[in-house]
């Protein structure tokens, strides 16, 4: 079997890990309002995908199910898309995650997509994050600011590797992200983030670092190496994903277990 | 519960709404290789829906003349080869889509093609077999009267008149089906 692989940028042949399983981990949907159809046109290309590889090798399919933690801008600032989905409809957080995650199956049901082997809820997995950010401070790649643990770009040097140093330096020149005051790298980005002083949010929880909440990407790296091992053989999303979301993915997985994150790099679909 | 104001996105809902059913958007998916982008409009869900429709009238036409005697043969190994070849092709399934109406145009029995479709149909998943949901058809007015008067006119057993009621509801653009249902009327 032949996939394009992202990290390579070309098709290469598909040879999984253990051909008594291979392991495929897709980003799932963030449980805040209806899913578009242009999001669920990247679970019917993942379906098709898992289909394929089933006429040759046993699967285990993992997909998340992002219920807290998702801010409104990729860069860690904003607003958690379901807290704010709470506020717009006048429900709780975990009203608005079990409403939408219910439609979101009905729709992949509707759509004819296999449901994956394991579903897993970011909030169900809280202990796991934390143990992740933990691994990663004893190995130094975080530091602390006034509004969470981040974890530290400029020491993991392949950070670049997924979406190429130009694109990289272009943010580290400044012009595409404002920066806060306390990061040390445009691309740093939240592992936990505080829970704030003059509010009380509806999802939080102890850590050893404060009261607060995970980052995105930490959930995805905590529960793929969970249930798939350190190195996944497919990680799938959609292409919107691959400059902060996977690339950080991996930096912070592979600053983790010190092995390689995507055996076979990751397989996006375009944007509809 | 209603979506965010001031922003209308497209839903399987919505999609419903509208009288598209979520399989024609799978189709229409299948269209476009995964690493393209697809162009979202109303017109190409009526195409994929009519393409759809197409395909599930053939599937539904050989099963019927297959009869019980469905099997793997040489053939319909051949061809179900070329449908996983394409989508073991970085998943190409436009390519795997037009190879499944290449397979229904070639020379397969109608035995074999029902075995090649229910491999496709494992990957492609929408549903090759359903049988295609009889229209609903607006009738018009003068129409049903016409309807009424047959359907007066057999109780009466005055067939003559019956027929020159089929003509004329033929000539209205109408075509009538005498089944143990009563009389069933389609589109000409």
């Amino acid at each position: 079997m032949q996939l394009y692989n992202t990290a390579s940028h070309r098709k290469e042949t598909f040879t999984p890990q253990n051909v008594q399983q291979v392991t495929m981990y897709c980003c799932g949907p963030t449980v805040y309002n209806f899913a578009h159809i242009g999001n669920l046109r990247t679970y019917i290309f993942e379906d098709l995908l898992a289909r394929t590889i089933r006429l040759q090798y046993p699967l285990k399919h993992v997909m998340n199910v992002t219920d807290v933690g998702h801010l409104v801008s990729d860069a860690d600032d904003g607003e958690d898309k379901m807290e704010l989905g709470a506020a717009r409809e006048g429900k709780s957080a975990w009203d608005i995650a079990k409403f939408y995650e219910e439609k979101f199956w009905q729709d992949y049901d509707a759509l004819h997509c296999t449901r994956p082997t394991v579903i897993s809820r970011a909030t169900a997995h809280i202990p796991e994050m934390i143990a992740l950010v933990k691994t990663l401070e004893e190995k130094g790649y975080t530091y602390r600011t006034s509004d969470g643990i981040y974890y530290d770009t400029s020491k993991f040097p392949r950070y670049d590797a997924l979406v190429g140093h130009a694109h990289i330096s272009g943010l580290q020149g400044g012009a595409r992200v404002e920066m806060s005051d306390e990061k040390r790298n445009p691309t740093d980005f939240a592992l936990w983030k505080f829970s704030p002083k003059d509010k009380k949010r509806q999802m939080q929880w102890d850590s050893p670092w404060g009261v607060g909440f995970p980052g995105w990407h930490i959930e995805c790296s905590a529960m793929a190496m969970k249930y798939l091992g350190h190195t996944l053989d497919i990680h799938c999303g959609g292409i919107d994903h691959v400059t902060i979301h996977h690339t950080n993915e991996i930096a912070q997985s592979e600053a983790a277990t010190g092995q390689k994150y995507c055996y076979r790099g990751c397989t996006q679909r375009q944007r509809l | 519960m209603k979506p965010p104001p001031g922003k209308s996105i497209v839903t399987v809902d919505v999609l419903k709404d509208k009288g598209y059913e979520p399989l024609a958007y799978r189709y229409l998916c299948l269209g476009a290789h995964y690493r393209t982008q697809l162009e979202f409009s109303y017109e190409s869900m009526d195409s994929a829906t009519k393409s759809l429709k197409n395909l599930r009238a053939q599937a539904c036409g050989y099963l019927k003349e297959a009869g019980e005697k469905i099997a793997e043969t040489q053939n319909s190994r051949t061809w179900k080869d070329k449908f996983t070849a394409a989508m073991q092709d970085d998943l190409n399934a436009p390519k795997a889509l037009a190879v499944t109406w290449e397979a229904l145009k070639s020379d397969l029995t109608a035995a074999e093609k029902v075995d090649f479709l229910r491999f496709a149909d494992s990957i492609l998943a929408i549903d090759v077999f359903k049988a295609p949901i009889e229209e609903k058809v607006d009738v018009p007015a003068e129409v049903v009267a016409l309807l009424e008067q047959r359907q007066a006119a057999r109780v009466a057993k005055d067939w003559a008149k019956s027929d020159a009621l089929r003509n004329a509801i033929a000539s209205a653009g109408y075509i009538v089906k005498d089944t143990p249902q009563g009389q069933q009327v389609t589109k000409k």
